[in-house]
C-alpha cells in the first residue's frame, strides 16, 4: 500500500536540497526521475539566491539531504525499557551528548548479548546547526513543505541491501561533488560510523592515492576501536565510475581480510532505474535520486520544521477525498439515475396498459347501469338486509301457545305479559325474570344457545293468579305445575320457568298465617321461551 | 497538530475543495435519490392503478352479474326506506290509519332519533353500519288480537323492517265488551326501526 502511494506520488513534483559545508545544490524530480538542478553557494547571497529561488518555484515538497564533517555518532546502550521510558533515557542521552543541537537521531540496533541486554543505539547529531538552521528557516518562511532532514551515511543505510556479497563488515566509499569522500561502516546491516574527508577539486591531482590512502586509515581506526572481528572480512565497496575505479583497483591491496567491490557509480542506478546517467565519478545524483525514490522516514527535521509538510499531506489527503467524494457522488448519482430512467420507463408502460384496460372497462362498464355503490357493496346490503329480515321478530306465537296451555286451565288468569324476541334465549325482558326466585321451586332457568337450531326466541314473563281461590294452597302449586308443564308440552316451547308461586314452602323462607282467616291470593308468575326456525 | 499551528492559508484550497466536492455529491446523489424515488413512486402509482384496471375489467362479467342480480332488490331496499331515508312519515300515516280503522280507544307513538344497532345475532355488515330509530307505543286494546293485527298492518303497509323489541301487555280491570271507547288491555311496545347506512354514517342514495 505504502510503495503504490509512494508510486504514485512518483509523478507529482519534488525535489532535495543537498547541502554541504561550502555549497547547496537542488534537484528537481518530476515524473519518476531527475530533472533540473541548482547551485547555491553556502554564503549570505547564497540564501538571497535561494530565498528567490524558493519564492519562484513554489510549494513543492522537500526532502533535504546533508554531507558534513560536523554530524557526529556514538554508540552506547539504554536500558531496555518501552514507550515513555524510552523515550525519557534517549532525551537524557540527547542532552548529555548533543546539548547544543535539536538536530538529533537515535537509531536502535538490537541488544546486548550480554549482561541486562540493553539496547544497543546509535546516537547521531549535527554538532553545529548553524549550518543548516539559515536554510531550513528559509523554507520554513516561505512555507515550503519540509519532508525530513537526511545524512548520507543515513541514506547510505538503505542503499547497502543492493550491495552484491552482503557481509557482517561492509565500508561504502562514494565521492560527493560538494562535500567530499564519504567513508561509511556498517556492521551487520547497521550504521557504526561515518567520516568526511574534503577532497581535492577535481581534476587538479589524482583522486585514487587519496581513495586509497583514506580507506586504510579509516580502516585501521576500524582495527583499533575493534569494530571489526579478525575473522571475518572487511567488504569494502568503492562508488565512481569506470575510470577512477581503474585507478584504485591498481593501487588498493589485497588480503584475505579485505574483500574490495569497484562499482561503477552508475550501479544503482541500473538497480533502481536512473534515468540520467552519471558520467562523474560523483555519487551525488544517486544519493538525491534515492532519496526522492525510496523518501524514508525523517531523521533531523523537527516537528515545527516539517509543519507545512504535514499540512501538505492534509491538503493531498482532502484533493483525494475531494476526487473521491466526486466519483463516489457520480456513481451513485447514476446509479440512482438509471434506476429512476428504469422506473419512470415502467411507469410509462403500465399507463399505457392501464389507459387500454380503462378504456375497454369504460366500454364495458357503461352497459351497465349507474349503481350508488359498487356491485359487490350491493350484494353486501342486500345480503345485510336479508339476514335482518330473516331475524325480523315478532313475539305473537307465543301467545298462543300461552292461549293453548290455558284452555285446560280456566281458574288460571293472567294479569300481565311482557313479550320480546331475542336471539338470546336469556334475555331479561321484565320485572319477572329479576323476581327473586327463591320464592318458587323452580326459578328461572339458564339456557343454552348452542346448536338449539332456532333462528330466534320469542320470550313471554307472565304474571298471573287462580281465581276462584279457595285458600288450597297445595292444590294451586300442583296446578301451576301442570300449567307449565302442559305449556312444556307443546312443540317448540323450548323452555317453561315458574318464577314465583302463591306460597313460598322452601326451607329458606319464614312461614306465617291464619288457619281460619278467609282465603288469600294465589299469584304467580311464568317464563315462557319459544324457539323459532325461519322456514327457508 | 494543533489547530493553532495551522496555516488555514496552505489548506485554503484543499479545504473548499473538500466543500465544493461534498456540495457536488450531495447535489448528485440527492437529485438523483429524490428523482429516483419520485418515479418509484410514479411506477408503483401506475402498477397498482394497472392492477386496480385490469382485475375490474377481468371482473366486470361478475360484475354484471351482481347488478342484474342485486340492484332490483337494492333498489327496492331505498324504496322501503331500508336503505337512504327512512320513511317516518309513512310510518306514522299507517299507525293513523290502521288505528281509526280498528277503532282503537288509545294510539300514542313516539319516534326517538337514530342510533347505532347492535344486533344481538351476527350479520355480516361489511364496511356497512346498521342504524336503527326506536319507535314506543302505547295503545289501549279491546283484546290481544288487536296488537297483532295493528303490527301485521305496520309489517304490510308501513316501509322498512322493524323487530319488536319488547311489548307488555296488562289487564285494565273488568273487562267490558259494549263499551268500545275502553280498553281491556293495556299495551307498550317498542318497535325497531332497521336502516343501513355507510361507514360514516351517512345515508346511501340512488343518486350519490
Amino acid at each position: 500500500m505504502i510503495s503504490s502511494l509512494k508510486s504514485r506520488f512518483d509523478k507529482t513534483p519534488q525535489r532535495s536540497i543537498f547541502l554541504s559545508a561550502d555549497k547547496l545544490e537542488i534537484y528537481h524530480w518530476a515524473n519518476g526521475k531527475l530533472g533540473s538542478s541548482y547551485l547555491f553557494d553556502v554564503s549570505a547571497d547564497g540564501q538571497k539566491y535561494f530565498d528567490r529561488y524558493l519564492k519562484e518555484t513554489g510549494r513543492i515538497a522537500t526532502w533535504f539531504l546533508i554531507d558534513l564533517v560536523e554530524e557526529e555518532y556514538r554508540q552506547d546502550t539504554i536500558p531496555h525499557v518501552f514507550g515513555g521510558d524510552r523515550k525519557a533515557v534517549i532525551d537524557r542521552k540527547k542532552i548529555r551528548l548533543f546539548r547544543e543541537t535539536p538536530y538529533f537521531y537515535a537509531d536502535l540496533q538490537g541488544r546486548e548479548v550480554d549482561g541486562r541486554k540493553d539496547d544497543c543505539v546509535l546516537f547521531m547529531g549535527l554538532t553545529n546547526p548553524d549550518l543548516i538552521s539559515p536554510w531550513v528557516k528559509l523554507l520554513y518562511e516561505n512555507k515550503i513543505p519540509l519532508a525530513g532532514i537526511y545524512s548520507i551515511p543515513q541514506l547510505t543505510k538503505h542503499l547497502i541491501k543492493y550491495l552484491p556479497d552482503p557481509a557482517d563488515h561492509t565500508l561504502v566509499i562514494s565521492l560527493q561533488s560538494i562535500s567530499g569522500l564519504r567513508q561509511t561502516f556498517f556492521h551487520k546491516q547497521q550504521l557504526k560510523i561515518s567520516r568526511l574527508v574534503d577532497m581535492p577539486r577535481y581534476g587538479t591531482q589524482p583522486y585514487a592515492p587519496v581513495i586509497i590512502e583514506e580507506v586504510e586509515i579509516i580502516r585501521r581506526y576500524l582495527n583499533s576501536m575493534r569494530l571489526i572481528d579478525v575473522d571475518k572480512p572487511l567488504h569494502i565497496y568503492y562508488l565512481a565510475d569506470p575510470k577512477l575505479l581503474g585507478e584504485i583497483r591498481k593501487l588498493s591491496t589485497q588480503s584475505p581480510s579485505i574483500v574490495n567491490y569497484y562499482l561503477d557509480v552508475n550501479f544503482f542506478g541500473e538497480q533502481k532505474g536512473t534515468v540520467r546517467g552519471i558520467t562523474t565519478p560523483f555519487s551525488d545524483q544517486l544519493f538525491n535520486y534515492h532519496l526522492l525514490k525510496i523518501r524514508p522516514d525523517n531523521y533531523y527535521a523537527l516537528p515545527e520544521e516539517k509543519r507545512y509538510f504535514q499540512m501538505l499531506r492534509a491538503s493531498r489527503f482532502m484533493y483525494t477525498a475531494s476526487v473521491c467524494m466526486i466519483l463516489v457522488g457520480m456513481i451513485w448519482g447514476g446509479f440512482n439515475f438509471l434506476n429512476a430512467v428504469v422506473n419512470k420507463k415502467q411507469a410509462e408502460i403500465a399507463a399505457k396498459k392501464s389507459e387500454f384496460y380503462s378504456e375497454r372497462y369504460q366500454l364495458a362498464r357503461e352497459k351497465l347501469p349507474d349503481t350508488p355503490v359498487t356491485p359487490a357493496e350491493l350484494q353486501l346490503v342486500v345480503n345485510i338486509a336479508d339476514t335482518v329480515s330473516k331475524h325480523k321478530a315478532d313475539p305473537f306465537d307465543v301467545l298462543k301457545v300461552i292461549s293453548k296451555g290455558m284452555d285446560q286451565f280456566p281458574l288460571i288468569q293472567i294479569d300481565e305479559i311482557a313479550l320480546a324476541a331475542s336471539a338470546d334465549p336469556n334475555r331479561k325482558i321484565s320485572d319477572v325474570d329479576t323476581d327473586n326466585p327463591g320464592q318458587g321451586v323452580v326459578g328461572v332457568s339458564n339456557i343454552g344457545t348452542v346448536d338449539t337450531g332456532y333462528n330466534y326466541y320469542q320470550i313471554a314473563a307472565m304474571k298471573g293468579h287462580i281465581s276462584p281461590f279457595d285458600g288450597n294452597y297445595r292444590a294451586a302449586l300442583d296446578m301451576i305445575n301442570r300449567f307449565s308443564e302442559t305449556l312444556r308440552s307443546i312443540q317448540s316451547v323450548h323452555d317453561v320457568s315458574i318464577v314465583t308461586l302463591p306460597l313460598d314452602i322452601s326451607s329458606s323462607a319464614s312461614l306465617q298465617g291464619v288457619s281460619n282467616a278467609a282465603p288469600g291470593t294465589a299469584n304467580f308468575s311464568v317464563r315462557l321461551v319459544l324457539g323459532i326456525r325461519n322456514e327457508g | 497538530m494543533k489547530a493553532e499551528k495551522i496555516d488555514w492559508s496552505v489548506l485554503q484550497g484543499a479545504i473548499i475543495s473538500i466543500f465544493i466536492s461534498i456540495l457536488i455529491s450531495g447535489t448528485l446523489i440527492g437529485a438523483t435519490w429524490y428523482y429516483n424515488e419520485n418515479m418509484l413512486i410514479e411506477h408503483n402509482r401506475q402498477k397498482n392503478r394497472f392492477q386496480n384496471i385490469s382485475n375490474q375489467y377481468l371482473a366486470i362479467d361478475q360484475e354484471e352479474k351482481l347488478i342484474r342480480q342485486y340492484y332490483p332488490e337494492f333498489i327496492k331496499l331505498h324504496d322501503k326506506g331500508i336503505i337512504g331515508q327512512e320513511r317516518r312519515l309513512s310510518w306514522i300515516e299507517t299507525l293513523r290509519r290502521a288505528g281509526e280503522y280498528m277503532k282503537l280507544p288509545v294510539l300514542k307513538y313516539g319516534i326517538e332519533s337514530q342510533s347505532r344497532f347492535v344486533p344481538d345475532y351476527p350479520v355480516n355488515a361489511g364496511s356497512f353500519q346498521v342504524y336503527s330509530s326506536t319507535m314506543k307505543l302505547n295503545i289501549d286494546l279491546l283484546h290481544e288480537g288487536d296488537l297483532k293485527k295493528l303490527l301485521d298492518t305496520l309489517s304490510a303497509e308501513a316501509p322498512g323492517i322493524y323487530n319488536v323489541s319488547k311489548c307488555t301487555l296488562r289487564r285494565s280491570g273488568e273487562i267490558s265488551i259494549n263499551n268500545a271507547n275502553k280498553g281491556n288491555i293495556s299495551a307498550e311496545c317498542e318497535l325497531r326501526w332497521l336502516n343501513i347506512k355507510k361507514p360514516n354514517g351517512s345515508e346511501i342514495n340512488l343518486s350519490s
